[in-house]
């Protein structure tokens, strides 16, 4: 058969099948139809004129109690009225979903229906994206090394005064980072050496040196910040 | 009829991140950590002036190269990472927080000195950068 457009798809219609006991005039349907004529109703496989029962909600009551048998009573719903509301809490799925993008662990679905990632922050302004540090560490320098407050940044070892290597946690996607460090001292004129001379970041570390132009010190406070 | 609209109470809430915590603009799988503060600001015969912040309130001249930056909203502690640079103001070196007795960490506020170091393993002497950038990580 041909056809003009999507082709043509067919859909079962609900059926309620009920047993008479020749008493009985009210029935509980699994749908409440808009009217007598949106179901047909067989008593014994004769259909039921409409004027013979009567609707209310989902009660289906005859004006006379069908004779008695098993299944003898069967309901043919012929459309059921349009359901919107609001799905159940937690039945909605990505596959439910009809959005523009790819969804994925990294992915949010925006406002404008659009999965995309976070490329900027609700305190930028302008268009420029937002690049943050991908590890940072406030450390004491003097004495026994402590992390005072750090992020990515697992450890730091001690390589003699003034001398350190800041660990990272999860390890940058290439040495190519940008470093930048600021000491505190009370000696004035330490400066941070971010990376330290003559070494050579890793994914995994940076050294870092504070010093004046020939003396190397413990700082009382070190800042690094890595961006890539 | 379609549905106009579906509440976020139906959605199975396995699959909403509550948090990102990397930018699409980073690589790898390092996370993201945000300035939560940061500032640009010149300094005009002895006279800050804040041309771009966030989370910066106001800058408080303490004298020569001695600024208070007083944040917006406090820090959580004063155990935050500070990184800076300072440039010009007739100085061969200019450096944020190389003096100890002048670097104050506050919740509120955060004190530092720029200078210069004249001469090798001489002191900082304090002054006014043109201008400077500060970031500060938490």
């Amino acid at each position: 058969m041909s056809y003009i457009g999507a082709q043509p798809t067919t859909a079962s219609f609900p059926f309620d099948q009920f047993s008479g006991n020749g008493s009985t005039t009210a029935f509980t349907l699994t749908y409440a139809p808009a009217s007598t004529t949106s179901i047909v109703v067989a008593v014994s496989g004769v259909v039921q004129n409409p004027n013979t029962y009567s609707v209310s909600g989902s009660t289906l009551t005859f004006t006379g109690a069908p004779p008695s048998g098993t299944n003898n009573i069967a309901v043919l719903f012929l459309g059921l009225p349009s359901i919107v509301g609001v799905p159940n809490a937690a039945t909605v799925g990505i596959s439910q979903l009809s959005a523009t993008g790819s969804p994925s662990s990294t992915t949010f679905l925006r406002g404008d229906n659009t999965w995309n990632g976070v490329d900027s922050l609700t305190t930028a302004s302008g268009s420029a994206p937002s690049y943050s540090a991908r590890a940072w560490v406030n450390f004491n320098g003097t004495g026994t090394v402590a992390i005072r407050a750090s992020g990515n940044v697992s450890s730091i070892t001690d390589n003699g005064t003034g001398d350190y290597t800041v660990n990272f946690t999860t390890a940058m996607p290439d040495a190519n980072y940008n470093a930048i460090g600021v000491v505190g001292r009370n000696l004035s004129g330490v400066v941070a050496n971010v990376p330290a001379a003559s070494s050579t970041p890793t994914t995994s570390a940076v050294r870092v040196s504070s010093s004046t132009v020939s003396l190397f010190y413990d700082p009382e406070q070190y800042n690094v910040a890595i961006f890539r | 009829m379609a549905i106009s609209k579906i509440e976020t109470a139906s959605l199975d809430t396995g699959l909403v991140a509550p948090t990102a915590t990397a930018l699409t603009t980073a690589s790898g799988s390092a996370p993201s950590y945000s300035a939560r503060a940061w500032i640009f600001f010149t300094v005009s015969s002895g006279t800050p002036s804040i041309s771009a912040s966030g989370n910066i309130s106001s800058i408080t001249d303490n004298g020569v190269g001695d600024f208070t930056f007083n944040f917006t909203n406090n820090f959580s502690d004063t155990n935050y990472c500070v990184t800076s640079m300072g440039t010009g103001g007739g100085a061969n070196y200019q450096i944020f927080g190389g003096n100890q007795t002048a670097y104050t960490k506050n919740v509120s506020s955060l004190r530092g000195t720029f200078g210069y170091v004249s001469s090798v393993g001489g002191g900082l002497t304090n002054q006014d950068p043109a201008s400077a950038n500060i970031a500060i990580f938490r």
